[in-house]
């Protein structure tokens, strides 16, 4: 017993270690950053004061904390819309296809971020291939303003969210027997009471990691924002990038990283709370 | 009544299927048997609405059911694995039916306490299905089923995930809860000792037909094809020709096992080959030679096997043949019959027993 505790300490070092030197302790250094002061030449000056929280909630970033939060959600409800179809169909397929698809979700990840933003943008772009085609069977004359705005931005979030909302959303579906289905249709239940009742209860866990691997990069994003939104997405990732780059006052970048750990916290304890997918209670294995 | 004409599934070039017609009565308990992969599920989820049939049709009480969905038949499945809802509590398993049924809570409340103490599941009722036994769980999709007193009762190998004694014990009690309930049972099932200890029919399926479909007795005793013979019980098989009939007196030539006579009041074609099949425990192992209304073949006792109950020997005849013969072993010990490997025996039987199958 006790030799196993020690095997168990043994193996449990190497990702501590790595945790603790690469993910505390920078986030630590962030939290000591927040509460001290920019100095003229840039640095960080350690008079530990509130002065840069008091800054955060005064008008203009409160703004744009709550509108990230907002498109965070948007691009969260709809990236769910398409992705659980996709995995519903893709988890009760025959295994051939369920390969090709799994192929076709994972075949993204091979490509470099930023060149599918590029490729996105001359996708989407006034002279892009979907505005080139449209005029070309004379749907449009003009080109549609497709990137630059909000629809960009959401096209982003809503492109690159999808295989991450997809995976879990397919690994709790694909959990589901047959029979459960059936045994439903059986009891005099509907295709949609079934759904309701049967499938998505299932697909819980799934749904809930799913929302949460959207929902929490989105609000910390930079990327696409800078590159396929126009002047009104800028989000608070933006802003809080411009701290550290632009205008190099990290003490109040790490403010803002901060309030933005804390609501993205906030929001998944709060969500939790309603569903706890660790509590579930898929004891029947046959 | 459920009526099953000429139906008919195929996968492809493949048929699961073949020509199914059966008349199913009210109240009957009935048994679909046969090897794995024969069929006889697929003709219940046929049943069931989860399967769509190729040809033929399904009619329930007169009226054709062969199109309408699973949630519209007046018939009820317990699945093999019992799908049970394991986020619900056993209440809630057994209750899912009727409340989308939008039955009246007092209503669900009586059918679902009744049913409960049916199967005997009072005490588990709160419980979550992952939590009880196998056993326990067999009475849950039970209960599940029951409550929503279909007219039909679809039970596809219920007892074939439990072990040994508990199977036995649910067999017993399946078979009074559906004299009970009066509800008519189709079961299907590959184990014979269940399928002969419960139906009042049995059909035999092999290869998407069925071969053969009479009560279990008939088909225990009266096999009408070697397959069904081979696939209850053990039996053993002796091919040759009829010679000669005269009344009830039939003479058999066995291709290497000699002339036997066999009464029966079968009027059987004279000439043709046929297969005689006898079971081990309707022969006995003697040394002394036949009386006038008994056959027997010579040979020499190559094993012994001891059963608890029986003891089977295996007889090598002098044509070279290896016949099964069981002995009750309370009879060995009462006449004092023991015999030892090696052994020059008879193997005797009487002229009533056995059936001839025409090859």
């Amino acid at each position: 017993m006790l030799k196993k505790i020690k095997e168990f300490y043994i193996l449990l070092f190497p990702p501590a270690f790595w945790l603790i030197l690469f993910f505390v302790v920078p986030l630590l250094i962030v939290f000591v950053f927040s509460f001290s002061t920019q100095k003229a030449d840039g640095g960080v000056q350690y008079i530990l004061n509130l002065h840069n929280f008091q800054e955060v909630f005064q008008g203009v970033y409160l703004k744009v904390l709550l509108h990230s939060f907002f498109y965070a959600l948007v691009a969260t409800v709809i990236t769910l819309l398409i992705a659980f179809p996709i995995s519903y169909f893709m988890a009760f397929a025959t295994t051939k296809i369920k390969l090709i698809m799994m192929f076709l979700i994972i075949l993204p990840f091979w490509t470099n971020f930023l060149i599918k933003i590029y490729a996105i943008m001359s996708l989407l772009g006034n002279s892009g291939i979907i505005n080139a085609f449209l005029m070309k069977i004379g749907l449009i004359s003009q080109p549609l303003h497709l990137m630059n705005n909000s629809f960009g931005v959401m096209f982003g979030f809503v492109y690159w969210n999808l295989p991450f909302m997809i995976l879990p959303i397919f690994s709790s579906l694909d959990k589901i027997d047959v029979s459960l289905l059936e045994a439903s249709l059986d009891l005099s239940a509907s295709k949609a009471q079934t759904l309701k009742k049967v499938i998505l209860p299932y697909s819980m866990p799934g749904l809930v990691a799913g929302i949460i691997f959207a929902f929490v990069p989105t609000m910390g994003s930079f990327v696409i924002p800078e590159f396929l939104g126009g002047t009104n997405d800028y989000m608070i990732g933006n802003v809080i990038t411009n701290q550290f780059v632009k205008t190099r006052n990290w003490p109040f970048g790490s403010a803002l990283s901060m309030i933005l750990i804390f609501l993205v916290m906030v929001c998944i304890s709060l969500y939790l709370r309603f569903y706890d997918p660790s509590n579930n209670k898929r004891t029947v294995e046959i | 009544m459920l009526t099953l004409q000429n139906l008919t599934k195929k996968y492809g070039q493949f048929t699961a299927v073949q020509n199914v017609d059966l008349n199913i009565q009210k109240g009957e308990f009935f048994c679909l048997l046969g090897p794995s992969g024969c069929g006889k599920t697929t003709v219940l989820r046929m049943i069931a609405g989860f399967e769509k049939v190729t040809a033929g049709s399904i009619l329930l009480d007169g009226k054709d059911i062969t199109d309408l969905p699973p949630n519209q038949r007046d018939v009820n499945t317990v699945f093999q694995n019992y799908a049970l809802f394991p986020n619900m509590t056993v209440c809630d398993n057994i209750s899912y039916g009727l409340k989308i049924k939008k039955l009246s809570a007092t209503e669900i409340k009586q059918r679902v306490e009744r049913v409960v103490n049916l199967v005997g599941l009072e005490k588990f009722i709160t419980r979550m299905p992952g939590s009880l036994s196998g056993g326990q769980q067999q009475r849950v999709a039970l209960a599940r089923a029951l409550v929503n007193e279909p007219s039909v009762l679809l039970l596809d190998e219920p007892l074939s995930a439990l072990d040994k004694k508990i199977s036995e014990q649910t067999r017993i009690e399946l078979a009074e809860l559906q004299k009970k309930v009066g509800i008519t049972f189709i079961f299907v099932t590959h184990n014979q000792t269940e399928a002969l200890a419960l139906a009042d029919r049995i059909a035999v399926m092999k290869e998407g037909v069925i071969v053969q479909c009479d009560e279990p007795k008939e088909i225990y005793e009266r096999p009408t094809t070697r397959f069904v013979a081979d696939f209850i019980g053990n039996m053993n098989f002796f091919e040759g020709k009829i010679t000669n009939q005269t009344g009830e007196e039939i003479t058999l030539n066995m291709n290497k096992a000699g002339t036997f006579q066999y009464r029966s009041s079968r009027n059987l074609s004279v000439g043709k080959d046929v297969i005689f099949c006898i079971r081990p425990e309707r022969m006995k192992i003697s040394l002394l030679p036949p009386s006038d209304y008994e056959n027997a073949i010579s040979g020499t006792i190559k094993q012994k096997i001891y059963l608890g109950d029986i003891t089977k020997y295996i007889v090598q005849t002098d044509t070279g043949m290896l016949i099964d013969v069981i002995a009750q072993n309370y009879l060995i010990q009462l006449s004092n019959e023991f015999y030892d490997l090696e052994e020059k025996v008879n193997v005797i039987w009487s002229k009533t027993s056995g059936e001839v199958i025409y090859a």
